[in-house]
C-alpha cells in the first residue's frame, strides 16, 4: 500500500521539487505537530486537521510535506500566543510547508535555514513578528500564494539564496513587503504588496557572507500604497528604510522591472541606489553600486504626492518638491530605462535607453529545470545553521539581549555539550532579571547537541 | 570603511541624509544599553598631568572609554586654553576621532543592538565639540587646519543625525571649508582633509554636489601627497577599483605594506590593512590579499588590545558563514 501510495504520488506530482512520498501522518487536535513530524520519515506527509496548537515545528528531514487541511473555513491554525520565538523551523531539502495558518510568534513565523527544492505555499502568516515567511541560505525554492503581514522587518524574506520565485503573495503592514537580500536569480511576480513602509525591495547588504545580489525580475507587480511610518526599532538595519516607497533597488545588479502597477506611493515609484546610500557598514570585498538595471514598461500612477521628510530634502536638493516615478542617485553602471518620456526621474541622465522591445518575459521561472544537488549538514553545520536561525534572536556572544550572553554559557557549561543540549531542551529560570526561555525541545536531540558544542567549541564572537 | 586617526569617512556623511531610523533616545532591543556608556574619567588638578593624560589616552583608540575620557579631558584643555587655536585644533581632532569610533561600532552593530549606547555617547560628545568649534570660528576662521578640522568634526557628529536637511547642509558646508582649506595647504591634516574632500566629491549624487571625476582627481592627487597615510591609499585604491582599473588599485594596496605598525594610530592600521585585504579579495589577488592580512595579523599578535572587528551574530544575521564555518 506504502507502494502504491509512493508510486501514486510520483505519478500525480509533476513538481520538480518533489523527490519522493510515502505515508500519510495525520495530526489531529489536540495532537502535537512535532511529535508527528518527529515520527515522519523521509517522504511522508504531515497533514494537519483544523484546531489551534501552540508549538514550535522543527523539519530537520528531507522531503517532508507539512500540509494543512482547511475544512469549512476551518484552518489549522499555529499560535505562538506571544510567548513562542518561531513557528515553523526547516533546514531539511524537499520540504513542502502549506496551508498553515500561522500566527503570533514573536521571532519568525515560517524561516528555512540552508535548505534546497522547498515550496512555502498558500499560507497565512501574521505578526507582529520579525520577518513572516524568511527562507535563507537556499537554492531552488517556491514561496507562492501566501498571504503575510504585519512583519517588524521583511514580510517575504529571502536572504542569501539562488534560483527562487515568489508569486502570487499579498504582503502587507510591514517595513518591507518583499526583500530579495544578496540573493542571485529571483523572480518576484503577481504579488499584490500594499500598506507596507516600502513595498518590494531588492538588496545587496554589506556585511554579509554573501557579496553579490542579481538577476532579479520584478514583473507584473501591483504596488500599491506603500505609505505606512516606519516602525522599525532605532538602529536596526530597516530603520533606515524610508516610507512611501514602491520598489527599492539597493546596490543590487541586473534587476529587471517590467510590467508593474506601481502606484500611490507617497514618496518615489522606485528609488535606485548604490548600497552605501543606506547602509553604512563597511565592506570592502563588495562593489556597492546598482548597475545593469533595466526598468522597462511600468504604470505608475500618483506616486510621490507627499514624500516622506527625509526623501522630501533629498527631491528639494534636486530641485523637485514632490516625488517621482524613478529617483536615482545616478552612480550605477549601465542602467536602462525604456521609453524614458513616459516617466519622471530624477539622477537618471546617464541612463542608456534599453534596447527596443526588451522583455523579461522568456524568463517564466529563476528555479532551476531539476532539484538542486541536497548535501547532508554536518553536525558542526546544522550547529551553526541553528544557532544562527534559532538562538541569535535572544543572545549575542557578549552582551545581554534578551538572554545573557554566550560567554556566561559558556563558562557555566565548560566541557559540558550534553548538559547544555539538555538544558535547553526544558530550561528553568536561572536569573530573576532574565526572562524565562522557552523550551527547545522541538529541536531533536542530536540537533541540540550540535548547537551544544558549537557555543562550547567554536563560538568565539 | 575606516578613514584616518583624526577624521570621520566622508562616505558616512552622505549616507547620512538617509539615516532617518535612528532618533536619539529611542528604545532598542537591549533596553538599558544606553548605561554601558558611562565611563570614569577623573580629571587630574594639575595643568601637566591633565595633559599628559589627555594625550596618553588620545591615543588608546581602541578603547572607546579610554577615547572618550579622552575627549572629555581635551574639552578641558581647550576650555583653559580659549586664546590658542592650536589647542582647540587638537582638542577638536581627538574629540572627531572618539565620534568617528563611534559611529564606526554603530555601523558594525548591524542591527543595532547597542544603539541606546551609540546615542548617548555622541549626545554627550558632540556638545563638547561644538563649543570648539564656535571658539575656533571666532579665533582662526580661516586657517587651514582650523577649516579643515571644523569641516571633519562637523561631518563626524551629524553622520548618524536623523534630520536630513542639516545633514545635506553640512555637506554642502564641509565641501566649500575643505576646498578652502586644501587650496590653502595642500596636505593640511596630514591629507586627512584631501580625503575626506574626495569621498565627498566622489560619493555625493550630482544633483546634491556631487562631481566623481573631480574626486577621482582630488584622491590622486591625495595619494601623490600623502603616500604613507593608510586611508588615503586604501581610498584611493577603491577609487581606482570603481573605476575599473585593477592594476592600479593593486600597486597602491602594496604601499600599505611597508608602511610602520609601531607607532601611530594602530588600530586605524588595522582596520585599513581589514579593508585593504577585502579589497584585494575583490580585486581576486589572492598574493596581495595573502600579504595583506599577514601584516594585519602580525600587528593584532603584537597588540592584543586592538580590536578585530569581527562580526558577532544577533537577530539571525551576522556571525561566521554557517555553512562553511568562516569568517568573510
Amino acid at each position: 500500500m506504502r507502494k502504491l501510495a509512493v508510486g501514486l504520488a510520483l505519478w500525480l506530482t509533476a513538481d520538480a521539487s518533489v523527490n519522493v512520498w510515502g505515508a500519510t501522518l495525520t495530526v489531529t487536535h489536540p495532537q502535537s505537530i512535532q511529535a508527528a513530524i518527529s515520527r515522519a520519515q523521509r517522504g511522508d506527509t504531515v497533514r494537519v486537521l483544523p484546531g489551534t496548537y501552540h508549538e514550535t515545528i522543527f523539519i530537520d528531514k528531507d522531503d517532508i510535506r507539512l500540509q494543512g487541511v482547511v475544512d469549512q473555513g476551518k484552518w489549522p491554525i499555529l499560535d505562538g500566543e506571544g510567548k513562542l520565538n518561531d513557528g515553523i523551523l526547516a533546514s531539511g531539502h524537499g520540504v513542502i510547508i502549506e496551508g498553515m495558518w500561522v500566527r503570533r510568534f514573536k521571532g519568525n513565523g515560517i524561516m528555512t535555514q540552508g535548505s534546497n527544492n522547498y515550496q512555502i505555499i498558500h499560507n497565512v502568516v501574521e505578526g507582529p513578528c520579525f520577518y513572516a515567511i524568511f527562507p535563507q541560505f537556499g537554492r531552488n525554492g517556491l514561496v507562492a500564494h501566501n498571504i503575510v503581514s504585519k512583519s517588524e522587518d521583511a514580510a517575504i524574506y529571502v536572504g542569501m539564496s539562488d534560483g527562487i520565485d515568489v508569486l502570487d503573495n499579498e504582503a502587507s503592514h510591514s517595513i518591507i513587503g518583499i526583500e530579495t537580500e544578496n540573493t542571485r536569480d529571483a523572480l518576484i511576480q503577481s504579488n499584490y504588496v500594499h500598506d507596507n513602509v516600502m513595498g518590494i525591495a531588492v538588496t545587496k547588504l554589506a556585511g554579509l557572507p554573501v557579496k553579490t545580489a542579481e538577476r532579479t525580475i520584478i514583473r507584473n507587480n501591483f504596488i500599491i500604497a506603500n505609505n505606512t511610518a516606519n516602525f522599525a526599532p532605532a538602529g536596526a538595519i530597516t530603520a533606515t528604510a524610508p516610507a512611501g516607497v514602491g520598489i527599492m533597488i539597493l546596490g543590487a545588479d541586473f534587476t529587471t522591472v517590467e510590467g508593474n502597477l506601481i502606484r500611490d506611493n507617497n514618496s518615489l515609484g522606485i528609488l535606485l541606489s548604490e548600497t552605501t546610500f543606506l547602509i553604512t557598514t563597511p565592506d570592502a570585498q563588495m562593489n556597492p553600486l546598482a548597475s545593469d538595471a533595466s526598468i522597462l514598461r511600468n504604470v505608475f500612477l500618483d506616486n510621490g504626492s507627499n514624500p516622506t521628510d527625509s526623501l522630501k530634502d533629498l527631491l528639494a536638493a534636486a530641485g523637485r518638491s514632490k516625488g517621482v516615478d524613478l529617483f536615482t542617485t545616478g552612480k550605477g553602471r549601465n542602467n536602462c530605462i525604456a521609453d524614458r518620456s513616459a516617466i519622471q526621474s530624477v539622477g537618471a541622465t546617464r541612463f542608456g535607453d534599453c534596447a527596443p522591445g526588451a522583455t523579461s518575459t522568456k524568463v517564466s521561472t529563476a528555479r532551476p529545470p531539476s532539484p538542486v544537488t541536497a548535501p547532508s549538514y554536518t553536525a558542526e553545520q546544522k550547529g551553526r545553521l541553528t544557532y544562527m536561525a534559532v538562538c541569535t534572536g535572544c543572545h549575542t556572544y557578549d552582551s545581554r539581549l534578551i538572554g545573557p550572553p554566550m560567554v556566561t554559557v559558556k563558562a557555566l557549561y565548560n566541557g559540558k555539550p550534553q548538559a547544555l543540549a539538555n538544558w535547553i531542551a526544558k530550561p528553568t529560570r536561572k536569573r530573576p532579571d532574565l526572562p524565562e526561555m522557552p523550551p527547545q525541545n522541538y529541536l531533536p536531540p542530536e540537533v541540540r547537541l550540535a548547537v551544544a558544542n558549537y557555543i562550547l567549541n567554536e563560538l568565539s564572537h | 570603511m575606516r578613514n584616518n586617526n583624526l577624521l570621520y569617512p566622508a562616505l558616512l556623511a552622505t549616507s547620512a541624509y538617509l539615516i532617518c531610523g535612528m532618533a536619539y533616545g529611542q528604545t532598542s532591543r537591549i533596553p538599558d544599553s544606553a548605561s554601558d556608556a558611562h565611563y570614569d574619567c577623573p580629571i587630574p588638578d594639575s595643568g601637566e598631568v591633565l595633559r599628559q593624560k589627555a594625550l596618553g589616552l588620545a591615543t588608546a583608540t581602541y578603547d572607546r572609554n579610554k577615547l572618550g575620557c579622552a575627549a572629555d579631558l581635551w574639552g578641558v584643555l581647550a576650555r583653559q586654553a580659549e586664546a590658542s587655536p592650536e589647542v582647540q585644533i587638537q582638542a577638536l581632532g581627538v574629540i572627531t576621532r572618539y565620534l568617528s569610533e563611534v559611529n564606526t561600532l554603530w555601523d558594525l552593530d548591524l542591527y543595532g543592538i547597542h544603539a541606546p549606547e551609540w546615542s548617548a555617547r555622541l549626545q554627550h560628545a558632540t556638545p563638547l565639540g561644538k563649543a570648539i568649534e564656535a571658539r575656533l570660528e571666532k579665533l582662526a576662521p580661516d586657517l587651514p587646519a582650523s577649516l579643515a578640522s571644523r569641516a571633519l568634526f562637523d561631518l563626524a557628529w551629524t553622520a548618524k543625525q536623523a534630520d536630513t536637511a542639516a545633514a545635506l547642509k553640512v555637506s554642502g558646508d564641509a565641501v566649500r571649508q575643505l576646498k578652502l582649506a586644501t587650496s590653502r595647504e595642500k596636505a593640511v591634516q596630514g591629507g586627512n582633509a584631501m580625503l575626506a574632500l574626495a569621498k565627498l566629491e566622489y560619493e555625493l549624487p550630482e544633483f546634491s554636489g556631487g562631481d566623481p571625476a573631480r574626486g577621482v582627481d582630488t584622491i590622486t592627487e591625495a595619494f601623490q601627497l600623502a603616500a604613507g597615510n593608510p586611508g588615503v591609499i586604501r581610498y584611493f585604491a577603491y577609487v581606482q577599483t570603481q573605476e575599473n582599473h585593477p592594476d592600479v588599485a593593486a600597486r597602491a594596496l602594496k604601499t600599505l605594506l611597508p608602511l610602520p605598525t609601531t607607532q601611530g594610530d594602530l588600530q586605524q592600521m588595522a582596520d585599513e590593512l581589514l579593508a585593504g585585504r577585502d579589497l584585494a579579495q575583490r580585486l581576486q589577488d589572492k598574493s596581495l590579499q595573502k600579504l595583506l592580512a599577514d601584516k594585519r595579523d602580525t600587528l593584532l599578535a603584537a597588540h592584543h588590545e586592538l580590536l578585530t572587528r569581527a562580526h558577532t551574530a544577533a537577530n539571525l544575521h551576522g556571525g561566521v558563514d554557517p555553512i562553511t564555518g568562516k569568517e568573510y
